[in-house]
């Protein structure tokens, strides 16, 4: 007699378990009431594990202004690692002299056919130009590379502009 | 106006779309906490893991795959993250039940004209049952942080982990039993 209630307890000891997560059919959950009703050593467990439950799922509460903080680093990091990703002036140099040279292009993708006329004035070395019209003239771009997007970073004051391709996702 | 999903803020921080990020931390940046808190006991520590899952996020989210589920992929960054902090900080771990910051017992279970020594025991307990649960050992304590404190059912918190289900149960119940053991003076157990 012993021995059976024992196994029985083991038994409904995973009952229990899956009764305190919510996850017991109603059928085991009927059985398992059925059981705790005749046996206080189950009811003292299923009261034990409840209350370890709640005690864990407490935390402190963080105010909303450290929240604040910790978002602003988050979005700071993250664009930080996007332009990390992005091709670095240098590369886009290397790109933009390819452009200039029509013919590299079509050997470099023949998919792509780029005309893009800069009228560079002066030299790129010199000091700040009087404005950025003095240096440099836009007269047309014509694009077609479906694989990739082109990009065209507006220079800032006394810098080249920067064009860069990047195969398209 | 329709709540956006999580999966579909997901494709949207994919586009870089910073709104989107933000509202997604806003959405789950607690449960990060919990997670994190939990397994790393200390305030500060778990909000560098926040941040740092979140930012592994906004990098990630152009590379969630469609099928599998948000809360998943989510807890799968975070508690990895969770763990490799920890494993940073291994050397503090023997000192990591420290947890006077949490609120009492008291808060927890508000009760109906408690006598003082009650609640103080309850108080109590809720420490013991913390401390109790920052002394599991890693496998047992990350899977009853998924499962009780967040919520996640067995199957999901075997996704995260990449255990079976059944392991899930298997771990989750020693780790209830475990408690019970280290909580036997402090919970009533009228069967003895
Ligand atoms: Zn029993």
């Amino acid at each position: 007699m012993w021995r059976r209630i024992v196994s029985d307890c083991e038994k409904f000891e995973r009952a229990i378990s899956a009764f305190v997560d919510g996850r017991l059919d109603d059928r085991k959950a009927r059985e398992l009431e059925a059981h705790l009703a005749g046996c206080p050593a189950c009811r003292a467990t299923l009261e034990a594990w409840r209350l370890a439950a709640e005690a864990a799922r407490e935390v402190p509460s963080v105010d909303g202004k450290r929240w604040e903080e910790i978002w602003q680093r988050i979005e700071k990091r993250s664009a930080e690692a996007e332009a990390a990703l992005r091709p670095s002036t240098p590369v886009a140099t290397s790109l933009w002299r390819a452009v200039w040279k029509g013919a590299a292009v079509t050997a470099l993708a023949a998919s792509i056919l780029l005309a893009v006329y800069f009228l560079m004035q002066g030299n790129g070395a010199a000091g700040p130009p009087a404005s950025t019209g003095d240096r440099f003239e836009v007269v047309s771009i014509e694009v077609e590379a479906p694989d990739y997007d082109v990009f065209v970073m507006a220079p800032e004051e006394g810098e080249l502009p920067v064009i860069w391709l990047e195969r398209g996702a | 106006m329709a709540r956006a999903t999580d999966k579909e803020l997901l494709a949207a921080i994919a586009r870089r779309d910073n709104f989107a990020g933000r509202e997604f931390f806003l959405r789950h940046r607690q449960g990060a906490f919990r997670v994190a808190y939990r397994l790393l006991g200390n305030e500060a520590d778990a909000l560098d893991v926040v941040e740092d899952a979140f930012v592994k996020i906004m990098k990630a989210a152009a590379g969630f795959r469609g099928e599998a589920s948000v809360r998943t992929w989510f807890y799968r960054i975070v508690t990895n993250t969770a763990l490799d902090a920890r494993r940073r900080r291994s050397r503090f771990v023997a000192l990591e039940t420290a947890d006077e910051d949490a609120p009492g017992l008291k808060e927890i279970l508000p009760s109906r004209e408690e006598s003082p020594p009650a609640a103080a025991l309850r108080k109590e307990t809720a420490q013991k049952i913390r401390e109790a649960v920052a002394l599991l050992g890693e496998k047992h304590r990350t899977v009853f942080v998924l499962v009780v404190v967040e919520g996640l059912s067995y199957r999901e918190t075997a996704g995260v982990l990449g255990i079976s289900p059944g392991t899930v149960m298997s771990r989750l119940f020693y780790a209830r039993k475990y408690l019970q053991e280290s909580l036997r003076k402090y919970v009533e157990t009228d069967s003895e």
